[in-house]
């Protein structure tokens, strides 16, 4: 069977003009890219947006990759940035257009489904709840772990930060994750 | 038995597989409070793995590739259309500035000194001193 080359050969071969290997590239991380993008966002059609710009991006900027740390350790690091950048940009979206695309959706879904979407707008709601009342590093320390299933050592590269920090940040992050699930149980 | 503390710090590691051992069950059992944490707990992680699960879309690799074709298709237009603009514009400033200077060029030029003294003194036609002069004495009069 044929093995795919690495990433390093892919990103050399881009770079001396075979822009169609970076197909294999955004194959190749599409999914986790999606994963981490859905973790803070909770909206599959934002997501699936912003993970296109990202690899966009991404290609954009590959020139600039120096193979110092992994490429996906670059590429998460990429994706982490627009995420949050993203939720900044959406807090400043008014209201009324939340409430209309959130109405567009209902209608897209059918009057048969509109139970089970309402349900599963529900669910996306109680984890986007307990995820936003954290802070940003905690919260970027779970989406990187649960969502994406980053090992510590790979987090640690990815934050920017030792090991022994990137455990305790996720310690901390769990631990305040408890706290809301309390609090809301109490209200 | 565990108690609610060890219960607590068990469930912060917690990742929604983790099977429960004997003394949490019992305790569980009998507090009421963390049964309801854990069944929190359980929830939430069930809701982020489903969430999780959810497929990317397809033919993303095709959409990025496309779109990274239109961006530097737009790109090879745009740097193309700023340098014939660059042209352009050298050309008519060019352009602007012979015209100007040829506006600006007095039809009348003096070959050589004699002929502009001559203009400047010409007593037949009131040469141009004495067309100043005049004009100040006009000015006077009135």
């Amino acid at each position: 069977m044929k093995q795919l080359p690495d990433d390093n050969t892919i990103i050399e071969q881009i770079l001396n003009g075979e822009k169609q290997a970076y197909t294999m590239l955004v194959k190749r991380y599409q999914q986790k890219v999606f994963q981490l993008c859905i973790g803070f966002l909770h909206n599959d059609d934002d997501a699936a947006d912003l993970t296109q710009e990202v690899f966009i991006k991404v290609y954009q900027k590959l020139s600039s990759f120096k193979g110092d740390a992994q490429f996906s350790t670059w590429l998460y690091r990429i994706a982490v940035n627009m995420s949050i950048n993203f939720q900044r940009k959406r807090k400043f979206q008014s209201l009324f257009q939340r409430i209309e695309n959130e109405k567009e959706s209902f209608q897209i879904a059918g009057e048969n489904d509109a139970d089970q979407y309402l349900k599963k707008e529900e669910q996306k709601q109680m984890v986007k709840t307990v995820l936003d009342k954290l802070p940003t590093n905690q919260r970027k320390a779970i989406v990187l772990s649960h969502y994406d299933d980053l090992s510590n050592n790979e987090l640690a590269e990815v934050m920017q930060l030792s090991v022994k920090a990137a455990e305790s940040l996720l310690f901390r992050a769990r631990a305040q994750m408890q706290k809301i699930l309390k609090a809301q149980h109490k209200m | 038995m565990k108690n609610c503390t060890q219960i607590e710090k068990m469930l912060i590691n917690f990742k929604g597989d983790t099977p429960l051992d004997n003394e949490s069950k019992s305790h569980l059992q009998h507090c009421d409070q963390c049964q309801v944490l854990y069944l929190n707990t359980v929830a939430f992680f069930d809701l982020l793995n489903a969430e999780k699960s959810t497929p990317s879309p397809p033919f993303l690799a095709t959409r990025v590739m496309a779109t990274l074709e239109k961006v530097e298709a737009k790109k090879g237009l745009q740097h193309f259309i700023r340098k014939e603009l660059q042209v352009a514009f050298v050309v008519v400033a060019l352009m602007m500035g012979v015209g100007s200077a040829m506006l600006f060029q007095p039809k009348d030029t003096y070959r050589d000194e004699s002929s502009l003294l001559a203009e400047y003194f010409d007593v037949e036609r009131d040469g141009l001193e004495q067309q100043w002069l005049n004009l100040y004495n006009n000015e006077d009069e009135e």
